[in-house]
């Protein structure tokens, strides 16, 4: 642990560097397209290290402990499974970027390729689930705080939700996706030290003991929360990456070919990270560490650990791996608002600067609700986030068939998606968080399935290019809904 | 006379032991925490967030928190003791638990019953062959629709 004034000092400096950094790349961003998808020229180190760096969140610094804690050796493998995510998305956005050139959002593919009702239930979904996330990253920024340098959490969350708002504000996917290869820099050296201090603080067969004899489930290999688990992380990781306009913002970004690269190797570079993540949580009940909350593992190991030195550097990673997410949330959330609504269904007509302007309310709404929803501290990081698997879950083969299945239809999409969430919102209730993802793609898939074996369409991938076919492609919309 | 006084003196010690034992009571009672699952009394997933509150607490205090395979705690263990007010349990096998906490040295709380319960295996295996299959299909479609991409951009 820190104290309270090297934890204020800390967030002091780490918060003026990012909105320094913000202000800086924010000068490139003079139009649109460099606010909203940094020029479309973004090379293969910062395509790899925004992918790797934005999917290193709370999620992967705080949840995968949390993971481990209550569902063992089987809980860190699920949690690693995550990584299929970007590698299979890698594919996906070398297909976005060639069918796609001119593309802005996810939610710019769903209703070209099936048409204004499902567009509209994407992006309840997406919104949701943007939302959830962020709130969860709000959440973490809180706890991690207050169990590092004991800062009161609502002081804490209110903090990374501001600095992180301020930064993407200036700069755009500009700042953040140069702030998220300063960070990722940071966070894998953090990872190291902690994994090596680690190793050498905590006696291995000590560790195991203790687990086998007080916490016997966590190394068994039936368990069968923890094998629900991984099929269910695995595919809310697809259902994630493949729906969600993070992910195709940076497609769009990146230049040509290198979208499929950097996927590729962000998928392997993240690979380990939640294993490592998820160990030190293994190794709380033998250090004799009392866990409150199990969302705090985590921070609350490596600190201990590491000792006051450590815990600095613990801070900054947990800082930045928060930031990193917190920021990528925020713009593409706001691009997919501002480009999918405003400008789609309220003024089509808006110009640079008035589309500009909406973006900077739509991020400044979207912390300012984020921060509201954080404060009461609904739940734990896992059951916030995986209340939206359901829904991600059943985005996965509307996603993956759209792409490339020309006899892939709206009324599949729309019905998989309809019918996945309601089905994997059951399971979420009935029989738990780590079922619902799972249920709710394999019950889309189905649909999906059906609906193009029964109802095949016949699309022409031209439609999705919208600048060169705009009039054909508005047409063909309209046709596929009526 | 004297039987009068004796019996109203007798009625007046009965009624101040009556409210020495009230407020004895009312002190020991102040010095018991209370225990309570964060969730309800059944965990399908082997792990139990334990919270506890006591109305004269201070930081310094510690309390020690214990867990037993029957409600006579006759082979209960320590698994908590100091100054939070929560603890996280898990990796427990389906069984029945008990837990009761104290203020160091002095009376137990009330007992706590948590039974652990874990998923049949035959709906767990049934559901990670369903996320196995959506797993390898998906990945089939990708992988073969961007092999037929690159085909038809070669021809």
């Amino acid at each position: 642990m820190i104290s309270q004034e090297t934890g204020w000092i800390l967030l002091g400096a780490l918060s003026v560097l990012w909105i320094l950094l913000g202000i800086y790349w924010g000068r490139k961003a003079k139009s649109m397209d460099g606010f909203m998808l940094a020029g479309r020229n973004v090379g293969l180190a910062f395509g790899t290290a925004t992918a790797m760096a934005t999917w290193v969140t709370s999620n992967t610094t705080m949840l995968a402990p949390q993971f481990a804690l209550e569902l063992g050796v089987w809980g860190m493998l699920a949690y690693s499974t995550a990584a299929f995510g970007l590698l299979l998305f890698a594919p996906l956005a070398k297909r976005i970027r060639s069918l796609m050139p001119g593309g802005y959002t996810s939610g710019d593919f769903i209703r070209l390729r099936y048409g204004k009702a499902t567009w509209i239930l994407f992006l309840v979904i997406s919104i949701f689930y943007g939302f959830t996330w962020l709130i969860s990253m709000g959440m973490a920024g809180g706890i991690l705080m207050n169990a590092i340098a004991g800062i009161p959490y609502a002081t804490g969350m209110t903090i990374i939700l501001a600095v992180c708002t301020g930064y993407t504000l200036f700069g755009g996917l500009y700042a953040v996706i140069g702030t998220d290869y300063i960070q990722s820099l940071i966070i894998m050296a953090g990872i190291v030290v902690v994994g090596i201090a680690v190793m050498n603080k905590v006696d291995l067969d000590t560790v195991y003991n203790h687990l086998r004899t007080d916490k016997p489930m966590l190394l068994k290999a039936l368990q069968p929360a923890a094998m629900m688990a991984v099929f269910n992380n695995l595919l809310f990781g697809l259902g994630e990456v493949f729906h969600s306009n993070v992910w195709w913002s940076r497609a769009f970004a990146m230049r040509g070919e290198v979208g499929k690269k950097a996927y590729t190797l962000a998928g392997f570079a993240w690979l380990p990270i939640p294993v490592a993540a998820g160990f030190i949580a293994l190794t709380s009940g033998a250090l004799g560490i009392n866990v409150t909350s199990p969302d705090m593992v985590g921070p609350l190991v490596a600190a201990n650990v590491l000792g006051k030195a450590g815990a600095v550097i613990v801070f900054a990673v947990f800082f930045c791996s928060l930031a990193s997410s917190v920021d990528s949330l925020l713009a593409s959330t706001s691009d997919l608002i501002t480009e999918d609504i405003y400008r789609k269904m309220i003024n089509p007509s808006a110009n640079q600067q008035q589309l500009r302007k909406v973006s900077a309310g739509i991020i400044i709404g979207l912390a300012v609700l984020a921060w509201l929803v954080c404060l009461p501290r609904i739940g734990t990081l896992a059951t916030v986030l995986f209340f939206a698997g359901p829904m991600v879950g059943s985005t996965i083969w509307p996603v993956a068939t759209g792409l490339y299945w020309k006899k892939a239809n709206a009324k599949g999409a729309i019905w998989g998606m309809l019918a996945g969430s309601l089905a994997g919102l059951a399971a979420y209730f009935e029989l738990g968080w780590y079922t619902a993802s799972l249920v709710g793609a394999a019950v889309s898939m189905v649909v999906v399935v059906a609906f193009s074996y029964f109802f095949p369409d016949n699309f022409d991938w031209r439609r999705l290019d919208e600048k060169h076919h705009g009039d054909a492609a508005q047409k063909a919309s309209s046709h596929v809904f009526h | 006379m004297n039987f009068s006084l004796t019996r109203a003196i007798s009625l007046k010690a009965m009624a101040l032991t009556g409210l020495l034992l009230i407020a004895l009571r009312g002190l020991g009672a102040d010095t018991i925490p209370e225990l309570r699952p964060a969730t309800g009394p059944v965990s399908r997933d082997g792990h139990v967030k334990l919270i506890w509150q006591y109305n004269g607490g201070h930081p310094g205090n510690v309390y020690e928190l214990q867990q037993a395979k029957n409600a006579t705690f006759n082979d209960a263990h320590t698994i908590y003791r100091g100054p939070d007010l929560a603890s996280f349990v898990s990796g427990l096998e389906s069984d029945t638990y008990y837990y009761r906490v104290r203020l160091n040295g002095h009376s137990w709380s009330e007992t706590v019953r948590i039974e652990v319960l874990h998923h049949s295996m035959r709906l767990t295996l049934i559901l990670m062959v369903v996320g196995a299959v959506v797993f390898l299909l998906t990945a089939w479609i990708i992988i073969k629709g961007a092999n037929q991409a690159v085909r038809e951009r070669q021809i």
